[in-house]
């Protein structure tokens, strides 16, 4: 009966009482596959782990560091050289399509369409002009690609209409405009701005993306601020609308869906295509990585992963479950210890996948002596000091400000920290051996890249958590 | 900072009040070159004595020493046994500087632990006779406590002390502090300008006669300085400004100043740093024995708690300090004893500054005096019209200008049409009244504003806080918050710009706080840049200029303790801003 | 100062004389002490990045309602970073409804809804101190009518007044006769007030079943102890299986939630006090109790209240156990071998009460017990963790946004086809019920003790 336990709670679905769950007097749970950490590594590594019909529990805490940037994600085609050891060489061209056709088909199981491909450098602008790449963005903000603008290429035609939604203050659409006109992307007359409240929220000075994006899926209040942003487009005589990134949470297709309706009764009297309507990105925290990731989660315990809110404190000492007394480096883990809402509980696995991103997710920390890794005290490496051979070196005690430059631009070593993992993706120590055979690594939290300035964050997170997934399924499927 | 920009095109360049096209035409009776406190406090002095005035800054208006103490009016209560005439002046300084800006100051309770128990009804009786002096700076009683009384209001202290008592120290936000003086100067007609570098003063050669006679003549002749060459950083326009006198108020640059005139004078300029942390941590200021027996102290400042400050010599460019990681161990190690939690704290920034003092050989960097001199350069030098105020603090600085404004006035001559010193009864632009919890509330009402966000404002614009909103919502878009850690409201946002010479973000966050909160200007910054380029008029590009420059000085003050929380804040903050598609980044 | 003032200053907290005279001397700068548990939450607050998780899934933002709630990343990053400046934001914290979700998302471990708590007890105390009503004026009546003992007072006279305005529903709750007579209050469904409250329905001891078991003292709770006292007996029926005693301690008072949550701590005291000294002399081994919010108020917060490890507060909280917790972990639960349903099969689903999955951490457990009993079927609704916007008084003084946060879980109750609700917290009975009598869905809300109950009374059947 090892497969009803993961099946605990599904949509909608009849459960049947589940083998073993967290308690309040601390018993264990015992899974094949457990995932440390709800980022897009985790995620990816936990769906990937479930489709290879593993059994997953996934323990996580925020939604990771994705989750607080843009909604658009960073996937080249050929991934940085991280620091991943061993006879095969940093995940080939065929794990990158692969991790990215699976990342395309779960959030399109969610009404979420990514669009493009790995390494495709869509230039999308942000609600404050400034212009970002990405190369994976959900439909709704790859729409926005400026080589696609009215006036992109020459003698390009039709207008750019930016329409501020209020409340939501932060993005000021005369200046966006202004932005995009100064950086060449369009002509001053092809732009025109317009402002359409929110109904319901007018009393309101300031309100955050989030609250606005609820109250756009009221399907009343959607259809009245569509009818009024489609009646503005018609005025500018707009062939495109860029909205700031407000256009609903969990259910934006509707959103998005009125918009357009909408937008077609206002084109439907003079014929002619109706403007194509897009979302420009925000800095974090926005709305469409809330989507994405809140999206990932829903088909991650659609798949059958349970996924439990906890944070794990360190591998279980103590006499366990699997009947080990601590744990030390080179012997597999077996168990960790997890603290949630404030009671403690055993996660025992046969195969751990480690995907607790970097500083920000608190993968890893920086304290006065030096860097860590939070959970397993695991070795962490950087980049070796300027003259040095290339490589990594252990961080030893040294601290984080010896690891940045002065001037604020620059691609700060300290970024680049994390773990050496070796071609299974296993930890390596300072000696360079295997630190546990029972856990893999995946995404940000293995170093060598810095997933912001190189623009691969989500491109590591992805291929590695893919292929950690894989691989932890194949060696902790029980019967393997 | 040397940024130059282009003339913006459209909209107000300049701040209200001032054509564009100079005044070479005009002779001002007086100049006076930096406008931190004591140059500000200066150009008020006289301005409100009825002289023509301009004032000219380089950066901003506190960019400078001033901005870099830790906000306090201090009563000179160390002082007290050994020069209680230097304690009732300040006491009664600190008192005057409260009227003039009631909503500017807070009260800032500070306990000091006494060991010995043997010593503490002596120390009560310290307290005692110092409340008498406290009382003309609106001091409160001090209150004994014991041990578990001390522990109940301030639970994070090292048990072992015999007794404690409170002794109360008016808090102040410095950087306001110097705009409302610049701001009542300009009220009062004078010229005020930020972001204008002197690059050289202007210096006429005559003879006794009063005649111009060129150097060359051989004659042993008078110089006179008739004014400065300025230039706006901003805009890169040069013009000369001329006046009957001119004042030297450059704090640490007042060598350099009179390097332009060719005079050679020394300060011995200590460099003090202070770290900021996130959040008020106490109820009360904590005085501390350091590790090397300094006094150093522990204090809830505004929404911050402040530790500090150092005090070492410095020998290098006073426009290059920076904070040293030494010199932070050495606070966090010295506070340790007293608040072992405090390692934990959040360094939201490490703030470095230079104190002007005077120059004293073969004495120690604590000891060197605080005092302040005004050197008259006819006598000394044989350089007519010029006048150095220097050395000194915050805390005299209204009865620095006083002197400084008294010997300029009796330079200009007994034809000059003058009238008395009025700067210890005057109000500051917003100190006319106090404002209450009540009308507090009543404002946020009446607005439909959030109170917290009005409660900040009145706390920085006092009297005139209606006016602020009421402009400031008289157009659509007033009510954003620009700022989510403080709060500020866009209206007041383009209050500082429209009347308050806010021309870079780095002005806004001396007026409204910007970016002074642990997100160090992740969600506000983007924000401010936006609605300042809207409204000066100001392209992307310089916008985009000024935000770089903006985290850049965040980051000088960061960088230097980069552990736990600002590490991770960092992250968010650098990939927000370089980043690719997932956490935003520029197209290179 | 006048009579008024001084009866609000005598609310605030007692404190040692030098402290009293620092707060006097300091009153107009807004000046209090921390308690060390509020510094170490300060220290924890300061990991906030602003990333926003939070607001994501606050339920107050997600309801549709016109109020100007900041969110929870307001509070814990911008709002209680001055002390002197908590009173300003006493009406925005008020919307809180404590349900724990923001702390569930937070990557920064920021305890999120703890600043919420700390910023209301100090305004609290703040404007006590000053002599002015401390409390939004129908929030201290609420707080005041649980925490003063009047409820029993209430429930006896307003049982019988009730029985005239009000019939008893199919599901067991009270509705208005004549609801538009009532204006908008008409339509909102009332719990049952009980003539006779469940301590003196059983003043003596029950005798348990098991001679070799622990013996079990009752916290019944205010709600079912003078309303929904069936949930009281069933509970005792299934203790009685599994211990040698239950007792129901007559002199129990208010667990003190509601003065807790609104910021009243000297009040939550003063009946932690008083309940601690009533269950001391019953000498159990357990006190137990139905009610999700006293549970979590029991275990989570009154070591919170308490004074020092020897307080005997923080003894009763060592204690105390929700039923749910009791059942699964201290003794070995027998389940019942009959369907609590006489058609001999029942589909329910289960909402998880936010003190109960988040503050206690109790959800695996409600499952495992609720499918444990023969033919029934557990019918997850979507998101059953989600707030129902009960939360205690807050569905009274909060009614608009408590019925907004409410709709979801309304729709997502009937997208099961449950026949019967299964929560183990009275308030959210109540809000659930009203909620779904008012959509035209009515049916049973029960807590797992009843269906347990009929399940046994159907084997003897």
């Amino acid at each position: 009966m090892t497969g009803a336990g993961t099946k605990g709670t599904t949509l909608g679905g009849r459960v049947a009482a589940p083998a073993v769950l967290p308690t309040a007097r601390g018993r264990a749970v015992r899974t094949e596959v457990a995932v440390i950490g709800g980022g897009l590594a985790g995620l990816v590594a936990a769906l990937a782990a479930a489709e290879a019909r593993a059994e997953v529990v996934l323990v996580r805490r925020g939604l990771g560091t994705t989750a607080m940037g843009s909604g658009a994600l960073d996937f080249p085609a050929e991934l940085p050289a991280l620091w991943i050891s061993g006879p095969s060489p940093c995940p080939g061209p065929e794990s990158v399509v692969e991790a990215a056709e699976a990342l395309v088909r779960w959030l399109g199981a969610e009404g979420l369409r990514l669009e493009d491909r790995p390494g495709a450098g869509l230039s999308l602008m942000d609600i404050f002009g400034h212009v970002r790449r990405a190369d994976l963005a959900p439909a709704s903000l790859a729409a926005g690609r400026v080589d696609r603008w009215p006036g992109a290429g020459e003698g390009g035609g039709g207008r750019l209409l930016f329409v501020e939604v209020e409340p939501y203050g932060a993005f000021r659409a005369e200046w966006c405009r202004r932005a995009a006109v100064a950086a060449g992307l369009v002509r001053d007359e092809q732009t025109a701005v317009a402002v359409v409240p929110v109904p319901g929220l007018e009393e309101e000075g300031d309100v955050p993306a989030v609250r606005v994006a609820r109250a756009l899926e009221d399907p009343d209040t959607g259809r009245v601020f569509a009818a009024a942003v489609a009646g503005r487009a018609r005025r500018a005589g707009a062939t495109a609308v860029a909205l700031p990134p407000v256009l609903g949470l969990d259910r934006s297709p509707q959103v998005l869906l009125a918009l357009e309706l909408a937008l077609t009764e206002a084109w439907s009297t003079d014929g002619g295509r109706p403007p194509v309507v897009f979302e420009l990105l925000s800095p974090p925290p926005s709305v469409p990585a809330q989507r994405l990731l809140r999206a990932l989660e829903r088909r991650a315990r659609a798949a059958g992963v349970r996924v439990e809110p906890g944070r794990v404190t360190g591998p279980a000492g103590g006499p366990d479950p699997v009947g080990r007394t601590g744990w030390a480096r080179g012997l597999p883990v077996g168990a960790v210890t997890v603290e949630t809402h404030g009671r403690t509980w055993t996660l025992a696995a046969r195969r751990f996948v480690l995907a607790t991103g970097k500083f920000v997710s608190g993968g890893l920390e920086a304290g006065e002596r030096g860097l860590r890794e939070a959970v397993f005290g695991l070795d962490v490496f950087v980049p070796p000091p300027p003259g040095w051979p290339p490589g990594r070196v252990p961080a030893g005690s040294r601290p984080a400000r010896d690891l940045v430059w002065d001037r604020f631009t620059a691609r700060h070593p300290v970024f680049e920290a994390g773990l050496a993992v070796d071609g299974r993706l296993r930890p390596l120590d300072a000696e360079g051996r295997v630190a546990a055979p029972d856990v893999l690594a995946a995404g940000s939290v293995i170093g060598g890249a810095s997933h912001f300035a190189d623009g691969s964050g989500s491109g590591v997170a992805a291929v590695t958590g893919f292929l950690a997934g894989r691989l932890a399924a194949a060696e902790g499927r029980r019967g393997a | 900072m040397d940024t130059t920009r282009p003339r913006p095109e459209g909209g107000t360049a300049a701040p209200e009040g001032l054509s564009a096209q100079g005044y070479a035409a005009e002779q001002f009776d007086v100049l006076v070159i930096g406008g931190g406190i004591t140059g500000a406090s200066v150009a008020r002095d006289l301005a409100l004595r009825g002289l023509r005035v301009a004032l000219v800054e380089r950066d901003d208006f506190g960019s400078g020493t001033t901005g870099t103490c830790m906000g306090m009016l201090h009563g000179g209560l160390q002082y007290l046994l050994s020069d209680p005439e230097l304690t009732r002046v300040e006491c009664a300084e600190s008192g005057i500087m409260q009227r003039a800006a009631p909503h500017l100051v807070f009260a800032i309770p500070f306990l000091y632990l006494i060991e010995d128990p043997g010593k503490v009804d002596a120390y009560e009786a310290f307290f005692s006779y110092y409340d008498e002096f406290q009382k003309t700076k609106y001091g409160r009683p001090h209150v004994r406590l014991t041990p578990e009384e001390a522990l109940e209001i301030e639970p994070s202290l090292r048990p072992g002390f015999a007794a404690a008592l409170t002794n109360d120290e008016p808090g102040v936000d410095v950087f306001r502090l110097n705009v409302l003086v610049a701001l009542d100067a300009a009220e009062h007609g004078a010229v005020v300008r930020n972001h204008t570098e002197v690059v050289g003063l202007l210096v006429e050669e005559s003879s006794g006669s009063g005649q111009p006679v060129s150097a060359a003549s051989g004659t042993s002749a008078h110089r006179r300085v008739v004014g400065a060459r300025v230039r706006d950083t901003l805009t890169g326009d040069v013009e000369e400004l001329r006046a009957k006198v001119t004042v030297n108020a450059g704090g640490p640059w007042v060598p350099r100043v009179l390097a332009m005139a060719g005079l050679r004078y020394r300060l011995r300029p200590t460099k003090g740093i202070h770290l900021i942390l996130d959040r008020r941590l106490t109820s009360a200021g904590v005085t501390i024995s350091a590790i090397d027996g300094r006094s150093i102290c522990l204090l809830p400042h505004e929404n911050t708690t402040l530790v500090g400050c150092t005090d070492d010599d410095y020998f290098g460019d006073p426009d290059e300090v920076r904070p040293d990681p030494q010199e932070v161990e050495y606070l966090l190690t010295s506070s340790e004893t007293v608040l072992p939690r405090i390692r934990e704290a959040r360094v939201v920034r490490v703030m470095a500054g230079l104190r002007p003092t005077l120059y004293q050989y073969g004495v120690y960097e604590d000891k060197v005096t605080r005092d302040f001199e005004v050197w008259d350069h006819e006598a000394r030098d044989g350089l007519a019209g010029l006048v150095t105020v220097a050395g000194g603090k915050m805390t005299i600085a209204r009865i620095m200008a006083e002197k400084t404004a008294d010997a300029v006035v009796a330079k200009l001559g007994p034809a000059t049409d003058a009238g008395p010193c009025r700067t210890a009864d005057l109000p500051l632009p917003g100190g006319e009244r106090v404002v209450g919890a009540e009308e507090t509330e009543e404002l946020a009402r009446r607005f439909r504003v959030p109170l917290p966000a009005v409660v900040r404002l009145v706390h920085r614009h006092g009297a005139r806080a209606a006016r602020v909103l009421e402009e400031g919502l008289a157009e659509r878009g007033g009510r954003r918050q620009v700022c989510a850690c403080e709060p500020v409201l866009e209206a007041e946002v383009r209050w500082a710009v429209r009347h308050e010479w806010a021309r870079t973000l780095g002005d806004l966050r001396r007026r409204v706080r910007l970016g002074m909160g642990p997100c160090q200007g992740l969600g506000c910054s983007e924000q401010a840049a936006a609605v300042l380029g809207l409204e000066l008029g100001l392209g992307p590009e310089q916008v985009a200029a000024d935000l770089e420059a903006f985290r850049q000085e965040r980051w000088k003050g960061q960088r230097v303790w980069l552990t736990g929380e600002q590490l991770r804040q960092q992250e968010l903050n650098q990939g927000a801003w370089l980043g690719g598609g997932a956490l935003g980044g520029w197209r290179r | 100062m006048t009579q008024a003032a001084e009866r609000w200053q005598a609310r605030a907290l007692r404190r040692p004389a030098g402290v009293a005279r620092f707060i006097e001397v300091y009153r107009d700068a807004g000046l209090l002490p921390l308690t060390p548990a509020e510094s170490r939450l300060l220290a924890d607050l300061e990991r906030c990045l602003g990333c926003g998780n939070c607001l994501a899934v606050c339920p107050v933002l997600a309801a549709l309602s016109p109020i100007p709630y900041p969110g929870p990343r307001a509070v814990g990053a911008g709002l209680s970073r001055s002390l002197p400046e908590y009173r300003t934001a006493s009406e925005l914290v008020g919307y809180c409804t404590t349900c724990m979700a923001c702390e569930e998302v937070c990557p920064a471990d920021v305890p999120v809804f703890r600043a919420v708590l700390m910023v209301r007890a100090k305004c609290f105390e703040q404007l006590a101190l000053e002599g002015r009503e401390p409390l939004p004026r129908l929030k201290l009546l609420l707080v005041d009518l649980f925490s003063q003992g009047r409820l029993g007072q209430l429930a006896r006279w307003g049982a019988a007044l009730q029985k005239l305005a009000y019939r008893r529903t199919s599901t067991g709750e009270m509705q208005a006769r004549l609801p538009l007579a009532l204006g908008a209050l008409g339509s909102r469904l009332l719990p049952p007030l009980a003539a006779r409250p469940l301590t003196a329905e059983f003043p003596g001891a029950v005798p348990g079943l098991d001679p070799g078991g622990p013996r079990v003292a009752v916290f019944a709770g205010c709600l079912d102890n003078y309303a929904y006292t069936d949930t009281g007996r069933a509970l005792i029926e299934v203790l009685r299986r599994h211990s040698r005693e239950v007792v129901v301690p007559a002199g129990q008072v208010c667990c003190g939630a509601p003065a807790y949550y609104a910021g009243d701590l000297p009040t939550a005291y003063r009946l932690a006090v008083e309940n601690a000294r009533v269950f001391a002399e019953t000498g159990a081994d357990f006190v137990v109790t139905a009610c999700a919010s006293c549970g979590d108020v029991l275990t989570g917060e009154y070591p919170v209240l308490a004074r020092s490890p020897a307080d005997p507060v923080a003894s009763l909280a060592a204690r105390a156990r929700d039923v749910h917790a009791f059942l699964a972990g201290d003794v070995s639960f027998r389940p019942p071998r009959a369907c609590p349903d006489p058609g001999g099969s029942l589909r329910v689903t289960l909402h998880d009460p936010c003190h109960l999955a988040r503050g206690q951490g109790l959800a695996g457990e409600v499952r495992r017990l609720v499918s444990g009993l023969p033919g029934v079927e557990v019918e997850e609704m979507r998101d059953p963790g989600a707030c129902c916007g009960g939360a205690g008084s807050y569905a009274l003084d909060h009614h608009d946004v408590a019925v907004a946060i409410r709709r979801p879980k309304i729709e997502a109750i009937a997208a099961t086809g449950a026949r019967v609700v299964v929560t183990g917290c009275p308030s959210c009975r109540l809000h659930i019920a009203d909620g779904l009598a008012n959509a035209g869905l009515a049916r049973p809300v029960r807590h797992f003790v009843e269906l347990a109950q009929a399940a046994y009374d159907a084997e003897r059947a």
